[in-house]
């Protein structure tokens, strides 16, 4: 599937597969269909043999502020039992974040097993599916501007794999992320080790592409020999595991009760509209705000 | 010595003192874990604040209080793993609490203090805390929870090295979230608190269940039920003159 606002340009002389995420006008909110067609430009370069790095990038100011919010409720609709009622079928949630995002076919298990260097040039916002890009690319540069955070997990809970941001920074400093909806700019996202390089804005662009040109130096069994030894290490350290059950545990969070008082975005957005429900999100988990009770 | 307080869905737990953990006070150490657990069993709890009353979140343990430990681990093993290390005890109840828990910390972080750092979720400390490895002194001192919270190069030096940690290199590691003069460390710890309450309860034990998971894959729950082991070799230390403490 491909899709316009995921850009893909193969470049065989430098061996650089190149992924742009295109839809600066929505921040690069990404949609049902942007998920297919990024998965599917993985899936393409990592069985082109001209092919020894895949650079992700993004058009205009942000990586991307996440799964595009107004597809929230539609996720499910398209899986079995997923417009049957109201309430979409346990089996329709299961089923949409399985074939999405953690299952064997999905984006970001793509990503983790790509027999290919990956890397990630993070301009501005990089939230929630741009956390978990930056998770399982191999390489990840950052310019100053970027930010680092899962804001939807303040909403629902954690939802998803948690095993590689632990590994990556730290068990405390994941917490920050998972329980109190911290957000990390570049330099603490350095500092913590969640990215290898910061950059200035206007070096991102050539860094990441000369980063791209440094890792296609390694021959390609090199490449595919040191990726399988990492795929080793990653079951060993349980995070195909935690792959395993984050679709179930994603699922289970959708199901969350809200009490009186809590915020709950989805009807936020039936009675206040998308962007109303958006602002209304920032104003309860505002710092300033006052506890809720 | 253990009192309880609460303010909206924020419920704040005062030692006086973290002394008696230290010389393995199973008494104390099952009053500390019932006001743990069932503060986390309340529905109208998310978070909880631990602290102490005292200048110091756990002050230096003497040799009296280090052989009362070791006595105690000798002559009433059971109690003490049933009190300090099991699934039921004190260090497990907080690792896997089912509501978000965020340490304040001032003054002096001893053995039995650094535990119950690394057995929450968030920890916000004074700009003079020193926080000392629980591993050499405590058998029950998590070793994998440690590598998972500062990672294993960074345990291994704390542990090998032996000098406490400043609250600077704390923060570096990842052992601490926050470092603040001593005079706010309550009020951003209480703030840090409201923070993860705003998520909703559902999320709040959703998230903690899933975190509980996770530090079973890694053997978290596995280097408690050692516990008994190290206090063995421990003892056999103590017993050859080659024990640190």
């Amino acid at each position: 599937m491909t899709h316009p606002a995921i850009r893909c340009e193969r470049d065989a002389a430098a061996h650089i597969g190149c992924i742009t995420i295109a839809a600066p006008e929505a921040d690069n909110r990404i949609t049902i269909e942007m998920v297919a067609a990024l998965r599917d430009a993985f899936r393409v370069f990592a069985a082109d043999d001209a092919i020894k790095v895949i650079l992700l990038a993004a058009e205009g100011p942000h990586l991307t502020r996440g799964f595009d919010p107004a597809q929230a409720e539609q996720i499910y609709k398209r899986s079995p039992g997923g417009s049957v009622k109201k309430i979409p079928s346990q089996r329709a949630r299961l089923m949409a974040h399985d074939a999405l995002w953690w299952g064997p076919d999905g984006l970001y298990t793509h990503i983790l097993h790509c027999p290919k260097v990956t890397v990630l040039a993070v301009p501005g916002q990089c939230l929630e599916v741009g956390l978990n890009l930056a998770l399982c690319c191999d390489l990840v540069l950052a310019d100053e501007t970027a930010r680092f955070g899962n804001p939807r997990w303040r909403h629902l809970g954690v939802d998803g794999d948690l095993s590689m941001l632990v590994l990556a920074v730290g068990l405390k400093r994941a917490k920050e992320l998972l329980l109190f909806g911290a957000c990390w700019d570049a330099r603490d996202a350095l500092a913590y080790g969640l990215v290898d390089e910061v950059v200035a804005p206007s070096s991102l662009g050539a860094a990441a592409r000369n980063l791209a040109a440094w890792c296609t130096q390694v021959m390609r069994d090199g490449i595919a020999a040191e990726k399988h030894v990492v795929f080793a290490a990653l079951a060993k350290m349980q995070v195909t595991t935690g792959f395993a059950t984050a679709t179930a545990v994603a699922a289970w969070a959708s199901n969350v009760h809200f009490r009186e008082g809590e915020f709950n975005f989805l009807r936020e957005v039936r009675h206040q509209g998308l962007q109303g429900a958006l602002d209304a999100a920032e104003r309860y988990f505002s710092p300033v705000a006052t506890s809720q009770d | 010595m253990i009192r309880i307080e609460q303010e909206g869905t924020v419920a704040r737990i005062t030692l006086q003192d973290a002394a008696p953990l230290a010389r393995g006070d199973v008494r104390f150490a099952l009053q500390l874990r019932d006001a743990v657990r069932d503060t986390a069993d309340s529905d109208r709890v998310k978070a909880i604040v631990l602290r102490t009353g005292s200048r110091d979140f756990a002050a230096a343990a003497s040799a009296d209080d280090l052989g009362a430990a070791a006595r105690m681990r000798a002559r009433q093993r059971a109690q003490w793993h049933a009190a300090f290390c099991a699934p039921s005890g004190l260090y497990q109840n907080l690792a896997y609490c089912k509501k978000t828990v965020v340490t304040a910390v001032r003054g002096h972080c001893d053995a039995v203090g650094s535990m119950l750092v690394l057995c929450t979720d968030h920890t916000v400390c004074a700009e003079d805390s020193r926080f000392v490895a629980p591993f050499a002194a405590l058998p029950e001192g998590n070793f994998v929870l440690a590598a998972l919270t500062i990672r294993l190069n960074r345990a291994k030096s704390w542990l090998l090295d032996g000098s406490p940690w400043c609250a600077p290199t704390a923060l570096r590691a990842g052992l601490v979230n926050r470092v603040v003069p001593s005079s706010d460390v309550d009020a951003v710890a209480l703030d840090a608190a409201r923070d993860a309450a705003r998520m909703p309860l559902d999320g709040v034990t959703t998230s903690k269940l899933l975190l509980e998971a996770f530090l079973d894959t890694q053997g978290v729950g596995q280097d408690f039920d050692m516990a008994g082991f190290y206090a063995d070799s421990l003892q056999a230390a103590q017993q050859a003159g080659e024990g640190r403490s």
